[in-house]
């Protein structure tokens, strides 16, 4: 027999909440209600003549990632009624070094969307039988831009254009071939943010609208150059403002409180043109109760309740289905552990601390998790 | 070309090792063992590396010092193949002296894994190759081994060996040590 059958998990092979690695984890979010419900309101009210800007920060294990895939599942599986559009969800792990910029930030969104994305809808327009050049100068009031997407569908021209689009620096025979005068971003992030709220524009007009989840925000820390630090506060704060409503997104990182996330991130500049109310800080799991609530939640979702119930009477386990598979005693046990420390008290470290139980008592060929095993693994992770 | 340094035509997430494969895991693990946060080995066979520039006793030192909750997964010391290997039970014993550290064995293991998750994810990377953890392998065989780095679509890479290592490998191998106090410490199995 095999561990996903020893413990009837449901079409998984552990008891590791990962959307990274299942897809369909995402749908999970345990426990934390009132969390779930700030975020779901936030996500109703943001569509409604504009789109999301929130800041997720929680510390390490918080479930931030978690939450970033929830709202993914949300978006494309129960949207909002207020989106009239159809979710182009584009998720990203930013990646900062030292040496970091504005410039940084633009090309990993930009090819977060995608050239061949972009290609295609400058493509879909074309097909319309609408003048393409006519109905890009309505978007972007910058010639360059327009130049720079009309040779997409060039060929030969493309990935030049793209690089252009990106804000990769050109050469002056690349920038002289593609018909622009100047390198994008060259005199600041304005043009960048310019370009992908148009795009953003474009996309609409195609029936889509574009939401970035931007994932280890804790990166942008690295960035120690302050000309460039005060281009992505520009960066920011231009897609904070209202008069951008095509292109959403939500930060995650990793930080305690507010003032610990990159400098630009908390500025009065970008939060007062996000709104506070959009900040969400995603807290350790506050009580014993809410750790219960938890683990309950998780494992009715993960074990197969039939299988287990069936487990249970056929091999007289003698234990409740709600807590399968431990028992009452090593259950509570567990939840005292997990609650000693609240900085401890986060779900990586809870959803682990069941996992390496179970395999121990897979291990030891135990059908049910006791205070032994409970005693022996929760140290290990929680103290 | 510098070594460690990625090739213009690959991906900025993997570098081809040709030289002394394992070696370079273990010289990377080092400069980064600061915030090594998890250490996942996948040898079927092991040694005690002396004469390279990481010796199981100075790994051992490394796991220990850092507090590197390391997860090794390996051969049985009767198994065929490891009972020709001479280090491969004094490398089992320096390591299980070590807390922080559990060992399995598997005897269909063919796999040679090598990753470290750091803190701070950036820092993270792996060794996949041909490899063994044994100086034979590090200073006379022909050996290749891909590194990878956790950026871009290194990231998942990394993410999903991790995963497959530690919750799928782990329960199709038995236990021969455990992790921490749990159980005797020090004590292998199938070492008399």
């Amino acid at each position: 027999m095999e561990f996903r059958e020893w413990f009837c998990l449901n079409n998984r092979e552990s008891f590791i909440i990962d959307p990274k690695i299942n897809e369909t984890d995402a749908k999970y979010y345990f426990g934390r209600d009132n969390i779930k419900q700030k975020i779901t309101r936030q996500l109703r009210y943001s569509f409604v003549g504009n789109v999301p800007k929130m800041l997720l920060i929680g510390q390490y294990g918080s479930g931030k990632t978690q939450m970033l895939f929830y709202i993914r599942y949300l978006l494309l599986n129960q949207p909002p009624s207020t989106l009239k559009l159809k979710p182009r969800v584009v998720m990203l792990a930013i990646e900062m070094k030292s040496k970091s910029n504005h410039q940084d930030l633009h090309l990993q969104l930009m090819e977060g969307i995608g050239k061949g994305v972009v290609t295609e809808w400058v493509r879909s327009i074309s097909k319309k039988g609408l003048v393409l050049e006519e109905e890009l100068r309505k978007i972007f009031s910058d010639e360059n831009i327009v130049q720079a997407l009309i040779k997409l569908i060039v060929g030969g021209m493309d990935y030049i254009a793209w690089r252009w689009l990106t804000g990769q620096d050109l050469s002056n025979k690349e920038l002289e071939q593609l018909c622009v005068t100047r390198n994008l971003g060259q005199i600041g992030s304005g043009a960048m943010v310019d370009e992908l709220v148009g795009i953003g524009r474009f996309a609409e007009l195609l029936g889509e609208k574009i939401i970035f989840l931007i994932d280890e925000a804790e990166r942008f820390l690295s960035v120690q150059n302050i000309d460039a630090l005060n281009a992505l506060e520009d960066y920011f704060r231009e897609l904070s403002e209202n008069r951008n409503d095509t292109i959403g997104f939500f930060v995650a990182g990793t930080a305690s409180n507010l003032e610990d996330t990159a400098p630009f991130l908390h500025s009065d500049s970008v939060l007062t043109r996000m709104g506070k109310q959009n900040v969400v800080i995603i807290p350790p799991i506050p009580s014993l109760d809410d750790v219960k609530s938890f683990i309950t939640q998780m494992l009715s979702e993960i074990i197969d309740q039939s299988q287990a119930d069936k487990n249970i009477k056929d091999n007289s386990l003698g234990i409740p289905l709600a807590t399968y598979p431990f028992d009452t005693d090593s259950f509570d046990l567990l939840c005292e552990y997990a609650s000693q420390d609240s900085y401890k008290t986060i779900p990586r470290s809870i959803i682990n601390a069941i996992n390496e139980c179970a395999i121990t008592a897979w291990d030891e060929q135990k059908r049910i998790i006791n205070s032994d095993i409970v005693n022996g693994i929760a140290p290990l992770v929680f103290e | 070309m510098a070594i460690n340094e990625t090739h213009p035509q690959h991906p900025n997430y993997a570098i081809i090792l040709k030289e002394r494969v394992v070696e370079q895991f273990f010289i990377r693990l080092d400069v980064v063992s600061h915030c090594a946060a998890e250490l996942l080995i996948v040898s079927p066979v092991l040694g005690t590396l002396e004469g390279t520039r990481m010796t199981v006793e100075r790994l051992r030192h490394v796991i220990h010092s850092h507090k590197i909750r390391t997860y090794l997964i390996t051969r049985h010391p009767g198994d065929e193949l490891t009972r020709g290997a001479p280090g491969h039970i004094p490398a089992l014993v320096t390591l299980g002296k070590i807390n922080d550290l559990e060992i399995r064995y598997n005897d269909f293991l063919h796999a040679k894994v090598y990753l470290c998750m750091c803190s701070d994810r950036q820092s993270s990377f792996g060794v996949i190759g041909s490899g063994n953890m044994t100086q034979t392998s590090i200073t006379n065989n022909i050996e290749v081994g891909v590194m990878i780095k956790y950026s871009s679509q290194g990231q998942s890479l990394i993410d999903e060996l991790g995963y497959w290592i530690k919750n799928n490998l782990r329960v199709r191998s038995k236990m021969a040590k455990p992790m921490g106090k749990y159980t005797q410490i020090g004590g292998i199995h199938g070492i008399p």
